[in-house]
Protein backbone atom coordinates (compact mmCIF):
# COMPACT_ATOMS: atom_id res chain seq x y z
CA UNK A 1 0.00 0.00 0.00
CA UNK A 2 1.77 3.21 -0.86
CA UNK A 3 1.29 6.72 1.22
CA UNK A 4 -1.35 8.03 -0.49
CA UNK A 5 -3.77 4.76 -0.12
CA UNK A 6 -2.89 4.71 3.14
CA UNK A 7 -4.18 8.51 3.89
CA UNK A 8 -7.23 7.65 2.06
CA UNK A 9 -7.83 4.31 3.87
CA UNK A 10 -6.79 5.57 7.70
CA UNK A 11 -7.83 9.52 7.39
CA UNK A 12 -10.56 9.70 4.29
CA UNK A 13 -10.28 10.66 0.80
CA UNK A 14 -10.46 14.64 1.17
CA UNK A 15 -7.43 14.62 3.70
CA UNK A 16 -5.77 12.21 1.04
CA UNK A 17 -6.87 14.57 -1.67
CA UNK A 18 -4.91 17.27 0.85
CA UNK A 19 -1.98 15.64 0.54
CA UNK A 20 -2.05 15.38 -3.22
CA UNK A 21 -2.47 19.38 -3.31
CA UNK A 22 0.40 20.01 -0.93
CA UNK A 23 2.39 18.15 -2.87
CA UNK A 24 2.08 19.84 -5.90
CA UNK A 25 2.72 23.02 -4.53
CA UNK A 26 5.92 21.78 -2.58
CA UNK A 27 7.11 21.17 -6.52
CA UNK A 28 5.87 24.38 -7.49
CA UNK A 29 7.77 26.27 -4.43
CA UNK A 30 10.93 24.54 -5.33
CA UNK A 31 12.94 27.27 -7.77
CA UNK A 32 12.47 29.90 -4.51
CA UNK A 33 13.48 27.76 -2.14
CA UNK A 34 16.89 29.70 -1.55
CA UNK A 35 15.51 29.85 2.53
CA UNK A 36 14.80 26.20 2.59
CA UNK A 37 18.29 25.33 0.58
CA UNK A 38 20.46 27.68 2.63
CA UNK A 39 18.63 25.95 5.98
CA UNK A 40 19.13 22.15 4.69
CA UNK A 41 23.00 23.19 4.04
CA UNK A 42 23.20 24.38 7.49
CA UNK A 43 21.51 21.05 8.49
CA UNK A 44 23.80 19.09 6.60
CA UNK A 45 26.64 20.24 7.90
CA UNK A 46 25.66 20.36 11.74
CA UNK A 47 25.25 16.81 11.28
CA UNK A 48 28.63 16.14 9.85
CA UNK A 49 30.54 18.39 12.05
CA UNK A 50 28.74 16.46 15.20
CA UNK A 51 27.49 13.21 14.41
CA UNK A 52 29.88 10.50 13.96
CA UNK A 53 27.95 8.10 11.76
CA UNK A 54 26.86 9.90 8.58
CA UNK A 55 25.45 6.99 6.76
CA UNK A 56 22.70 7.01 9.49
CA UNK A 57 21.36 10.38 8.45
CA UNK A 58 18.75 10.62 5.64
CA UNK A 59 17.87 13.37 4.58
CA UNK A 60 15.60 14.68 1.59
CA UNK A 61 13.07 17.16 0.42
CA UNK A 62 9.81 17.61 -1.29
CA UNK A 63 8.89 14.37 0.01
CA UNK A 64 5.10 13.44 -0.17
CA UNK A 65 3.90 14.88 3.26
CA UNK A 66 1.95 17.14 5.10
CA UNK A 67 5.51 18.51 6.35
CA UNK A 68 7.53 18.23 3.41
CA UNK A 69 9.88 21.28 3.12
CA UNK A 70 12.98 18.85 4.73
CA UNK A 71 13.12 15.64 6.01
CA UNK A 72 16.05 14.00 8.08
CA UNK A 73 16.04 10.68 9.06
CA UNK A 74 18.20 9.72 12.09
CA UNK A 75 17.90 5.76 10.79
CA UNK A 76 20.20 4.54 14.34
CA UNK A 77 17.34 6.09 16.46
CA UNK A 78 14.14 5.57 14.47
CA UNK A 79 14.10 9.19 14.68
CA UNK A 80 12.32 11.59 11.75
CA UNK A 81 12.57 14.95 12.01
CA UNK A 82 10.12 17.17 9.00
CA UNK A 83 10.49 20.83 8.47
CA UNK A 84 7.74 23.10 6.94
CA UNK A 85 9.60 26.17 6.49
CA UNK A 86 8.29 30.02 6.15
CA UNK A 87 10.29 32.65 4.97
CA UNK A 88 8.11 35.54 6.12
CA UNK A 89 7.69 38.70 8.73
CA UNK A 90 4.50 38.79 7.67
CA UNK A 91 1.57 35.91 9.02
CA UNK A 92 2.46 33.25 6.23
CA UNK A 93 4.65 32.38 9.19
CA UNK A 94 2.27 32.13 11.96
CA UNK A 95 0.95 28.83 13.88
CA UNK A 96 -2.29 28.39 12.29
CA UNK A 97 -4.97 25.75 12.55
CA UNK A 98 -4.13 24.73 9.41
CA UNK A 99 -0.09 24.45 10.16
CA UNK A 100 -1.86 22.72 13.67
CA UNK A 101 -3.51 19.97 11.16
CA UNK A 102 -0.86 18.93 9.48
CA UNK A 103 1.58 18.73 11.90
CA UNK A 104 -1.11 16.53 13.91
CA UNK A 105 -1.34 14.34 10.84
CA UNK A 106 2.19 13.87 9.37
CA UNK A 107 3.19 13.10 13.42
CA UNK A 108 0.74 10.02 12.85
CA UNK A 109 1.96 9.35 9.30
CA UNK A 110 4.93 8.84 11.15
CA UNK A 111 4.40 7.21 14.25
CA UNK A 112 1.99 4.43 11.85
CA UNK A 113 2.89 4.37 8.60
CA UNK A 114 6.70 4.98 9.08
CA UNK A 115 7.12 2.81 12.09
CA UNK A 116 9.41 5.85 13.65
CA UNK A 117 10.23 5.46 17.22
CA UNK A 118 10.22 9.32 17.35
CA UNK A 119 9.32 12.10 15.06
CA UNK A 120 9.45 15.84 15.40
CA UNK A 121 7.33 18.29 13.33
CA UNK A 122 8.83 21.84 13.18
CA UNK A 123 7.73 24.91 11.70
CA UNK A 124 10.76 26.70 10.29
CA UNK A 125 10.39 30.76 10.32
CA UNK A 126 12.96 33.39 9.36
CA UNK A 127 11.73 36.48 12.11
CA UNK A 128 13.05 35.08 15.77
CA UNK A 129 9.61 37.08 17.54
CA UNK A 130 7.56 35.15 15.39
CA UNK A 131 9.21 32.08 16.25
CA UNK A 132 8.67 32.54 19.86
CA UNK A 133 5.19 33.54 19.19
CA UNK A 134 4.77 30.02 17.66
CA UNK A 135 6.11 28.10 20.61
CA UNK A 136 3.36 29.47 22.68
CA UNK A 137 0.61 29.32 20.90
CA UNK A 138 1.62 25.55 20.09
CA UNK A 139 -0.83 23.33 22.51
CA UNK A 140 0.66 21.79 25.58
CA UNK A 141 -0.23 18.53 24.60
CA UNK A 142 1.45 18.74 21.06
CA UNK A 143 4.56 19.96 22.06
CA UNK A 144 7.00 17.03 22.73
CA UNK A 145 6.24 16.86 18.98
CA UNK A 146 6.20 20.08 17.57
CA UNK A 147 7.45 23.61 17.96
CA UNK A 148 8.55 26.62 16.08
CA UNK A 149 12.23 27.40 15.09
CA UNK A 150 14.21 30.23 13.98
CA UNK A 151 16.57 30.46 11.32
CA UNK A 152 17.84 33.81 9.57
CA UNK A 153 17.31 34.46 5.88
CA UNK A 154 20.10 36.18 4.15
CA UNK A 155 20.76 36.58 0.15
CA UNK A 156 23.64 35.48 0.00
CA UNK A 157 25.69 32.32 1.50
CA UNK A 158 28.79 35.11 2.82
CA UNK A 159 26.23 36.82 5.07
CA UNK A 160 24.47 34.04 6.38
CA UNK A 161 28.12 32.58 7.65
CA UNK A 162 28.81 35.72 9.15
CA UNK A 163 26.02 36.45 10.84
CA UNK A 164 25.50 32.66 12.25
CA UNK A 165 27.96 31.07 14.40
CA UNK A 166 26.58 27.86 14.42
CA UNK A 167 26.99 27.52 10.73
CA UNK A 168 30.29 28.77 10.74
CA UNK A 169 31.51 26.82 13.42
CA UNK A 170 30.32 23.37 12.15
CA UNK A 171 31.60 24.61 8.49
CA UNK A 172 35.17 25.00 10.25
CA UNK A 173 34.92 21.49 11.76
CA UNK A 174 34.01 20.56 8.53
CA UNK A 175 36.94 21.78 6.31
CA UNK A 176 39.42 22.03 9.95
CA UNK A 177 40.08 25.89 9.09
CA UNK A 178 38.99 29.22 10.28
CA UNK A 179 39.46 30.98 6.87
CA UNK A 180 35.99 32.66 5.70
CA UNK A 181 37.16 31.51 1.83
CA UNK A 182 37.07 28.00 2.50
CA UNK A 183 34.32 27.27 4.60
CA UNK A 184 32.21 29.78 2.38
CA UNK A 185 34.15 27.48 -0.99
CA UNK A 186 32.88 24.66 0.96
CA UNK A 187 28.95 25.99 1.56
CA UNK A 188 28.71 26.84 -1.84
CA UNK A 189 29.93 22.97 -3.01
CA UNK A 190 27.31 21.24 -0.58
CA UNK A 191 24.74 23.79 -1.80
CA UNK A 192 24.93 22.97 -5.73
CA UNK A 193 25.38 19.38 -4.60
CA UNK A 194 21.84 19.76 -2.49
CA UNK A 195 20.11 21.57 -5.24
CA UNK A 196 21.11 18.86 -7.98
CA UNK A 197 19.58 16.16 -6.46
CA UNK A 198 17.28 16.35 -3.30
CA UNK A 199 15.61 12.76 -3.35
CA UNK A 200 16.74 11.15 0.18
CA UNK A 201 20.15 10.44 0.58
CA UNK A 202 22.50 9.86 3.38
CA UNK A 203 24.96 12.39 4.78
CA UNK A 204 27.84 10.55 4.44
CA UNK A 205 26.49 9.92 0.29
CA UNK A 206 26.30 14.60 0.51
CA UNK A 207 29.78 14.98 1.95
CA UNK A 208 31.39 11.45 -0.28
CA UNK A 209 29.98 13.67 -3.51
CA UNK A 210 31.48 16.73 -2.27
CA UNK A 211 35.10 15.89 -1.83
CA UNK A 212 34.79 14.33 -5.38
CA UNK A 213 34.09 18.28 -6.51
CA UNK A 214 36.03 19.87 -4.26
CA UNK A 215 39.57 20.93 -5.93
CA UNK A 216 40.97 20.66 -3.94
CA UNK A 217 39.57 18.74 -1.44
CA UNK A 218 38.17 21.17 1.27
CA UNK A 219 36.61 18.90 3.58
CA UNK A 220 39.28 17.27 5.33
CA UNK A 221 37.96 17.71 8.44
CA UNK A 222 35.65 14.56 8.23
CA UNK A 223 38.57 12.31 7.28
CA UNK A 224 38.76 12.80 11.56
CA UNK A 225 42.38 11.42 11.09
CA UNK A 226 45.62 12.31 12.95
CA UNK A 227 47.81 14.45 11.04
CA UNK A 228 51.95 14.10 11.51
CA UNK A 229 54.04 16.14 9.28
CA UNK A 230 55.45 13.72 7.19
CA UNK A 231 59.42 12.91 7.55
CA UNK A 232 60.38 13.52 3.87
CA UNK A 233 59.08 17.00 4.23
CA UNK A 234 60.28 18.01 7.63
CA UNK A 235 63.71 16.74 6.46
CA UNK A 236 63.85 18.27 2.72
CA UNK A 237 63.13 21.62 4.10
CA UNK A 238 65.22 21.91 7.00
CA UNK A 239 67.90 21.78 4.26
CA UNK A 240 67.08 25.40 3.72
CA UNK A 241 66.50 28.68 5.85
CA UNK A 242 63.26 29.95 7.13
CA UNK A 243 60.83 27.91 5.66
CA UNK A 244 57.78 27.05 8.19
CA UNK A 245 55.37 23.92 7.67
CA UNK A 246 51.96 24.79 9.23
CA UNK A 247 48.99 22.54 9.08
CA UNK A 248 45.83 24.34 7.35
CA UNK A 249 42.75 23.14 6.27
CA UNK A 250 44.37 19.37 7.17
CA UNK A 251 46.69 19.87 4.18
CA UNK A 252 50.40 21.11 5.19
CA UNK A 253 51.55 24.74 4.07
CA UNK A 254 55.16 25.47 3.79
CA UNK A 255 56.36 28.95 3.88
CA UNK A 256 58.95 31.16 3.25
CA UNK A 257 58.71 35.23 3.33
CA UNK A 258 55.12 35.06 3.18
CA UNK A 259 54.78 32.45 -0.17
CA UNK A 260 52.92 29.53 1.46
CA UNK A 261 52.67 26.02 -0.64
CA UNK A 262 49.43 23.84 0.62
CA UNK A 263 50.08 20.38 -0.76
CA UNK A 264 47.82 17.11 0.37
CA UNK A 265 48.46 15.29 3.58
CA UNK A 266 48.71 12.13 1.29
CA UNK A 267 51.46 13.20 -0.66
CA UNK A 268 54.71 11.19 -0.71
CA UNK A 269 57.41 11.75 -3.50
CA UNK A 270 60.29 9.78 -4.70
CA UNK A 271 63.14 10.22 -2.95
CA UNK A 272 65.72 10.35 -6.28
CA UNK A 273 63.26 13.32 -7.33
CA UNK A 274 63.57 14.82 -3.73
CA UNK A 275 67.58 14.79 -4.18
CA UNK A 276 68.07 16.60 -6.97
CA UNK A 277 66.15 19.64 -5.85
CA UNK A 278 68.67 21.95 -4.47
CA UNK A 279 67.38 25.60 -4.55
CA UNK A 280 64.37 26.93 -3.01
CA UNK A 281 63.29 27.90 -6.09
CA UNK A 282 62.94 24.45 -7.44
CA UNK A 283 61.94 22.79 -4.32
CA UNK A 284 58.74 25.65 -4.43
CA UNK A 285 58.23 24.78 -7.68
CA UNK A 286 57.93 20.94 -6.73
CA UNK A 287 56.14 21.62 -3.80
CA UNK A 288 53.62 22.71 -5.79
CA UNK A 289 53.43 20.41 -8.79
CA UNK A 290 52.84 18.09 -5.30
CA UNK A 291 48.71 19.61 -5.57
CA UNK A 292 48.07 19.46 -9.02
CA UNK A 293 46.46 15.96 -9.63
CA UNK A 294 44.20 16.95 -6.62
CA UNK A 295 43.27 19.60 -9.08
CA UNK A 296 42.34 18.48 -12.21
CA UNK A 297 41.16 14.90 -11.89
CA UNK B 1 26.71 31.37 -29.90
CA UNK B 2 28.37 34.77 -29.73
CA UNK B 3 26.17 37.43 -30.39
CA UNK B 4 26.69 40.79 -31.37
CA UNK B 5 29.70 42.94 -29.47
CA UNK B 6 28.55 45.89 -27.51
CA UNK B 7 30.44 47.54 -25.34
CA UNK B 8 30.22 50.64 -23.07
CA UNK B 9 33.43 52.84 -21.44
CA UNK B 10 33.12 54.43 -18.35
CA UNK B 11 33.99 58.21 -17.18
CA UNK B 12 37.43 56.59 -16.39
CA UNK B 13 38.43 55.64 -19.51
CA UNK B 14 39.99 58.40 -21.28
CA UNK B 15 41.86 58.15 -24.83
CA UNK B 16 45.31 56.18 -23.71
CA UNK B 17 42.96 54.09 -21.68
CA UNK B 18 40.84 53.05 -25.28
CA UNK B 19 43.28 52.72 -27.41
CA UNK B 20 45.40 50.48 -25.24
CA UNK B 21 42.32 48.26 -24.47
CA UNK B 22 42.21 48.38 -28.41
CA UNK B 23 45.62 46.91 -28.27
CA UNK B 24 45.50 44.26 -26.02
CA UNK B 25 42.36 42.82 -28.52
CA UNK B 26 44.69 43.48 -31.39
CA UNK B 27 47.83 41.32 -29.11
CA UNK B 28 45.51 38.14 -29.08
CA UNK B 29 48.12 35.44 -30.36
CA UNK B 30 51.26 37.26 -29.74
CA UNK B 31 51.60 36.65 -25.94
CA UNK B 32 54.30 39.23 -25.28
CA UNK B 33 52.59 41.59 -26.47
CA UNK B 34 49.55 41.01 -24.57
CA UNK B 35 51.38 40.56 -21.76
CA UNK B 36 52.91 44.40 -22.23
CA UNK B 37 49.58 45.78 -23.13
CA UNK B 38 48.24 44.20 -20.04
CA UNK B 39 51.14 45.90 -17.95
CA UNK B 40 50.40 49.24 -19.31
CA UNK B 41 46.61 48.99 -18.81
CA UNK B 42 48.12 48.16 -15.15
CA UNK B 43 49.39 51.18 -14.97
CA UNK B 44 46.92 53.34 -16.48
CA UNK B 45 44.26 51.97 -13.66
CA UNK B 46 46.87 52.18 -10.67
CA UNK B 47 47.26 55.86 -11.73
CA UNK B 48 43.21 56.60 -11.00
CA UNK B 49 43.66 54.51 -8.00
CA UNK B 50 46.66 55.83 -6.58
CA UNK B 51 45.16 59.82 -7.17
CA UNK B 52 41.95 58.42 -5.29
CA UNK B 53 44.08 57.26 -2.13
CA UNK B 54 46.10 60.13 0.38
CA UNK B 55 49.89 59.42 0.07
CA UNK B 56 50.50 58.35 3.94
CA UNK B 57 47.77 55.37 3.22
CA UNK B 58 49.82 52.02 2.58
CA UNK B 59 48.32 49.85 -0.30
CA UNK B 60 48.02 46.39 -0.15
CA UNK B 61 47.97 45.36 -3.92
CA UNK B 62 45.77 41.74 -4.24
CA UNK B 63 45.48 39.78 -7.35
CA UNK B 64 45.36 36.17 -9.19
CA UNK B 65 49.27 34.26 -10.25
CA UNK B 66 48.41 34.81 -13.78
CA UNK B 67 47.60 38.87 -13.60
CA UNK B 68 50.67 39.25 -10.75
CA UNK B 69 53.12 39.98 -13.41
CA UNK B 70 50.94 42.00 -15.81
CA UNK B 71 48.63 43.76 -14.52
CA UNK B 72 49.41 44.23 -11.15
CA UNK B 73 52.47 44.68 -12.05
CA UNK B 74 51.49 48.23 -13.53
CA UNK B 75 48.71 48.56 -10.95
CA UNK B 76 51.82 48.37 -8.38
CA UNK B 77 54.30 50.50 -10.35
CA UNK B 78 51.41 53.42 -10.54
CA UNK B 79 50.30 53.02 -6.85
CA UNK B 80 54.16 52.71 -5.32
CA UNK B 81 55.10 56.24 -6.69
CA UNK B 82 53.05 58.29 -4.13
CA UNK B 83 52.05 55.06 -1.60
CA UNK B 84 53.75 52.89 0.94
CA UNK B 85 52.60 49.50 -1.15
CA UNK B 86 52.40 45.57 -0.42
CA UNK B 87 51.82 42.96 -2.57
CA UNK B 88 49.34 39.57 -2.17
CA UNK B 89 48.76 36.90 -5.25
CA UNK B 90 46.59 33.87 -5.04
CA UNK B 91 46.81 30.63 -6.95
CA UNK B 92 43.33 29.97 -7.04
CA UNK B 93 41.56 26.90 -8.52
CA UNK B 94 38.68 28.10 -10.41
CA UNK B 95 36.14 26.17 -11.91
CA UNK B 96 32.28 25.34 -12.49
CA UNK B 97 30.33 22.53 -10.41
CA UNK B 98 26.07 21.99 -10.15
CA UNK B 99 25.66 25.21 -12.13
CA UNK B 100 28.05 26.76 -9.57
CA UNK B 101 31.81 28.57 -9.55
CA UNK B 102 34.28 28.24 -7.02
CA UNK B 103 37.52 29.61 -6.79
CA UNK B 104 39.46 27.93 -3.51
CA UNK B 105 43.00 29.21 -2.95
CA UNK B 106 45.74 26.40 -2.92
CA UNK B 107 48.67 28.59 -2.82
CA UNK B 108 49.24 32.41 -1.43
CA UNK B 109 51.87 34.86 -1.44
CA UNK B 110 51.15 37.30 1.30
CA UNK B 111 53.63 40.19 1.90
CA UNK B 112 54.78 40.03 5.98
CA UNK B 113 52.81 43.25 7.69
CA UNK B 114 49.81 43.29 4.85
CA UNK B 115 47.80 43.21 8.24
CA UNK B 116 48.20 47.09 8.23
CA UNK B 117 47.38 47.86 5.46
CA UNK B 118 44.74 51.10 4.62
CA UNK B 119 43.42 50.05 1.45
CA UNK B 120 42.97 46.94 -0.62
CA UNK B 121 43.23 47.36 -4.17
CA UNK B 122 42.05 43.47 -5.85
CA UNK B 123 42.86 43.36 -9.17
CA UNK B 124 41.59 41.22 -12.10
CA UNK B 125 42.55 40.69 -15.46
CA UNK B 126 38.37 40.51 -16.27
CA UNK B 127 35.58 40.23 -13.68
CA UNK B 128 32.81 38.03 -15.08
CA UNK B 129 31.38 35.80 -12.43
CA UNK B 130 33.21 37.85 -9.93
CA UNK B 131 33.79 34.41 -8.16
CA UNK B 132 37.54 34.78 -8.02
CA UNK B 133 37.26 38.50 -6.41
CA UNK B 134 34.90 37.42 -3.94
CA UNK B 135 37.09 34.47 -2.91
CA UNK B 136 40.03 36.40 -2.44
CA UNK B 137 38.49 39.17 -0.49
CA UNK B 138 36.68 36.50 1.94
CA UNK B 139 40.63 35.67 2.35
CA UNK B 140 41.70 39.22 3.95
CA UNK B 141 38.44 40.57 4.97
CA UNK B 142 38.90 39.25 8.67
CA UNK B 143 42.64 39.60 8.83
CA UNK B 144 42.51 43.38 7.49
CA UNK B 145 40.46 46.83 8.85
CA UNK B 146 40.63 49.03 5.56
CA UNK B 147 38.01 51.57 4.70
CA UNK B 148 38.08 51.31 1.05
CA UNK B 149 38.14 47.92 -1.10
CA UNK B 150 39.29 48.79 -4.84
CA UNK B 151 38.06 46.63 -7.25
CA UNK B 152 40.33 47.22 -10.11
CA UNK B 153 39.36 45.37 -13.71
CA UNK B 154 40.50 46.94 -17.38
CA UNK B 155 36.56 45.26 -18.55
CA UNK B 156 33.63 43.96 -16.60
CA UNK B 157 30.52 42.25 -17.36
CA UNK B 158 27.71 44.53 -16.89
CA UNK B 159 26.27 42.97 -13.92
CA UNK B 160 29.17 42.01 -12.55
CA UNK B 161 29.26 44.61 -10.14
CA UNK B 162 25.88 44.32 -8.75
CA UNK B 163 26.58 40.75 -8.27
CA UNK B 164 29.62 41.20 -6.76
CA UNK B 165 28.25 43.57 -4.17
CA UNK B 166 24.81 41.85 -3.48
CA UNK B 167 26.67 38.54 -2.40
CA UNK B 168 28.79 40.59 0.87
CA UNK B 169 26.57 42.43 3.37
CA UNK B 170 26.39 45.91 3.07
CA UNK B 171 28.98 46.79 5.69
CA UNK B 172 31.61 45.34 3.46
CA UNK B 173 30.18 45.87 0.16
CA UNK B 174 30.02 49.70 1.02
CA UNK B 175 33.46 49.36 1.47
CA UNK B 176 34.09 48.47 -2.59
CA UNK B 177 34.76 51.11 -5.22
CA UNK B 178 35.05 50.19 -8.70
CA UNK B 179 37.48 51.14 -11.16
CA UNK B 180 37.17 49.81 -14.92
CA UNK B 181 37.38 51.02 -18.19
CA UNK B 182 35.02 49.03 -20.01
CA UNK B 183 31.37 47.10 -19.67
CA UNK B 184 30.82 44.47 -22.01
CA UNK B 185 27.09 43.07 -22.12
CA UNK B 186 27.89 39.51 -24.22
CA UNK B 187 29.00 36.49 -23.16
CA UNK B 188 29.64 33.43 -25.30
CA UNK B 189 27.59 30.04 -23.96
CA UNK B 190 30.91 28.95 -22.71
CA UNK B 191 31.15 31.78 -20.60
CA UNK B 192 33.46 34.17 -21.92
CA UNK B 193 33.07 38.05 -22.29
CA UNK B 194 32.69 39.43 -25.71
CA UNK B 195 35.04 41.54 -26.77
CA UNK B 196 36.33 41.43 -22.93
CA UNK B 197 40.01 40.67 -23.27
CA UNK B 198 40.17 38.75 -26.57
CA UNK B 199 39.34 35.12 -24.37
CA UNK B 200 41.06 33.12 -21.86
CA UNK B 201 43.87 35.24 -20.25
CA UNK B 202 45.70 32.16 -19.22
CA UNK B 203 46.29 31.28 -22.97
CA UNK B 204 46.44 35.29 -24.13
CA UNK B 205 49.35 35.55 -21.36
CA UNK B 206 51.17 32.42 -22.86
CA UNK B 207 50.46 29.93 -19.96
CA UNK B 208 48.98 26.85 -20.76
CA UNK B 209 46.83 26.46 -18.00
CA UNK B 210 45.48 28.39 -14.48
CA UNK B 211 48.92 28.45 -12.57
CA UNK B 212 47.33 26.21 -9.83
CA UNK B 213 47.40 23.37 -12.42
CA UNK B 214 50.40 24.26 -13.65
CA UNK B 215 53.06 25.59 -11.08
CA UNK B 216 53.90 28.95 -12.61
CA UNK B 217 55.07 30.87 -10.27
CA UNK B 218 55.12 34.84 -10.75
CA UNK B 219 58.63 36.68 -11.00
CA UNK B 220 56.89 39.35 -8.49
CA UNK B 221 56.64 36.43 -5.86
CA UNK B 222 60.30 34.61 -6.38
CA UNK B 223 61.74 38.52 -5.89
CA UNK B 224 59.66 38.98 -2.72
CA UNK B 225 59.65 35.60 -1.29
CA UNK B 226 63.44 35.96 -2.11
CA UNK B 227 63.51 32.78 -3.64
Amino acid sequence: MDLVEFVDASYGPEVAKKLKRIRTGGDNNQKGGLYEDFFAVARICAIAAHEEQLDQFEISSQELAFVDDLCIRDNSQKLKTNYQAKNSFGSAADWTDEIEERFRLQSRIDEEYFKSSRSCQILLVSCEATAQTNQRKIPACLREHCRSEFFPYKESSISLILEHRDLRQDLESVCLSRQLDAVDSAFKIVLGIWRADQHPRTIQEVFAQARKNSKPDLFLGLTRQEFAVPEWLVKKCAEFDGIDIQLRGGRYMVSRNGYGVSLPPNAVPHQDVLDKISTLEEFFRFLMSLSIPDLIN
Amino acid sequence: MMKKSSRKYSDFANAAAIATLEKLIASVGSPTEYQAAMRELGKQLGKIVGAEIPSDRKCLVVSTAEDADYLANGVMESVQHEHETLAAVFWNNHYSVNNSSVAPIVHQYIQPGFESADEVIIIKSIISTSCVVRTNILFLIESINVSRIYVVAPVMYFNAQEALCSEFPPHIANKFRFVFFAVDEDRTESGNVVPGIGGQVYQLLGMDDQPARTGYLPDLVKRLAAL
